[in-house]
């Protein structure tokens, strides 16, 4: 999991979109592709994620996970294919869930 | 074969009935969480990945626990709480643990009593708690399980919401787990309460349950 939402930062921060976008649940890139009418390869670098660095904390629970860094946590699917990311670019609200600026419709 | 299986058909028949119980559950718990994960996009579990899950393992955790705590605690209450007319309670006089001549322990001991039963000192009293120690040893062993296994299951919720998972501590004081739990310890509670009162006044012929069918409702501690 760590390896995964590592990969998926390191494509952004060198513009590789489509590398991002392949990790992404079919839902998250399609609600990203709707809310900006964009292709995701495009829109996903446009999100301007904050960078992370060092090792996230990883939380696992059967078909979920948590991949939680300074400056970005990210919600990670086991999917039949493998483990893709649901959400990123999440921040805690004070009550309720994250608040991401990608996510899952 | 045949002798074996007369003579054995009690357990024979719940244990099948046990099995088939629990692979059907598996079936439609299977389907019911596909559904759950199909309406929020999130793919589907194939149905050994669904019986190894946290979901299956609290579902049939929680079931085992009450069940296992129900016949703890029927069997200590009946040791020293009564019920008039009821087939379920011990005769008026015989509240307590009773002497060791009526539970034939030590030198009130038979030649076919169990070996435990004859020898006396601490093998007679372990042999004479076994039945609530492990029916003890299991209720809390299954509660364990449902703890940890719904502890898993409701984290994993709350990461499909993108929230952050709780420890198993706080867990253990949520009201998931305590829900889980008291749904079915209602039932259970209920139904050993309700025979207890419904034996007293009705019959069912031929089971070692009931009073034989013409006992008045006033005789205690007498089964069919």
């Amino acid at each position: 999991m760590r390896d995964l939402a590592r990969h998926f930062h390191d494509a952004l921060a060198a513009g590789e979109g489509a590398a991002a976008c392949d990790v992404l649940t079919p839902a998250t890139r399609e609600e990203l592709e709707a809310s900006t009418g964009k292709d995701c390869r495009q829109a996903v670098l446009e999100e301007q994620l904050p960078a992370v660095t060092g090792n996230g904390e990883v939380s696992v629970f059967g078909t979920m996970a948590q991949v939680d860094y300074a400056a970005d946590t990210l919600f990670l699917a086991r999917m039949p294919d493998g483990w893709t990311i649901l959400a990123a670019g999440c921040a805690p609200r004070a009550t309720g869930p994250y608040d991401c600026t990608l996510k899952g419709a | 074969m045949r002798r074996f299986v007369r003579e054995n058909s009690l357990s024979l028949f719940f244990g099948l009935l046990f099995v088939a119980a629990v692979v059907a559950q598996a079936v439609a718990g299977w389907h019911q969480l596909n559904a759950q994960l199909a309406a929020e996009r999130l793919g589907h579990l194939g149905f050994w990945g669904y019986v190894g899950s946290a979901d299956f393992a609290v579902d049939v955790a929680e079931n085992w626990q009450s069940e296992f705590l129900q016949f703890w605690l029927y069997m200590m209450a009946t040791v020293w709480l009564l019920q008039r007319g009821s087939p379920e309670s011990k005769p008026l006089d015989k509240v307590g643990r009773e002497t060791d001549k009526e539970q034939k322990i030590g030198r009130y001991a038979e030649d076919d009593s169990p070996a435990w039963a004859r020898s006396g000192g601490w093998r007679t009293g372990v042999y004479a708690w076994s039945l609530a120690m492990v029916m003890g040893l299991v209720f809390v062993l299954s509660w364990l399980v449902q703890s940890v296994a719904g502890w898993v299951a409701f984290n994993e919720t709350r990461l499909q919401q993108l929230q952050d998972p709780i420890g198993w501590g706080s867990y253990l004081a949520n009201a998931d787990f305590w829900a889980r739990t008291l749904q079915n310890w209602q039932s259970e509670f209920l139904a050993v309460g309700t025979l207890a009162v419904l034996t007293v006044y009705l019959r069912q012929r031929g089971s070692s349950q009931s009073k034989p069918v013409g006992a008045p409702h006033t005789a205690t501690g007498v089964d069919g």
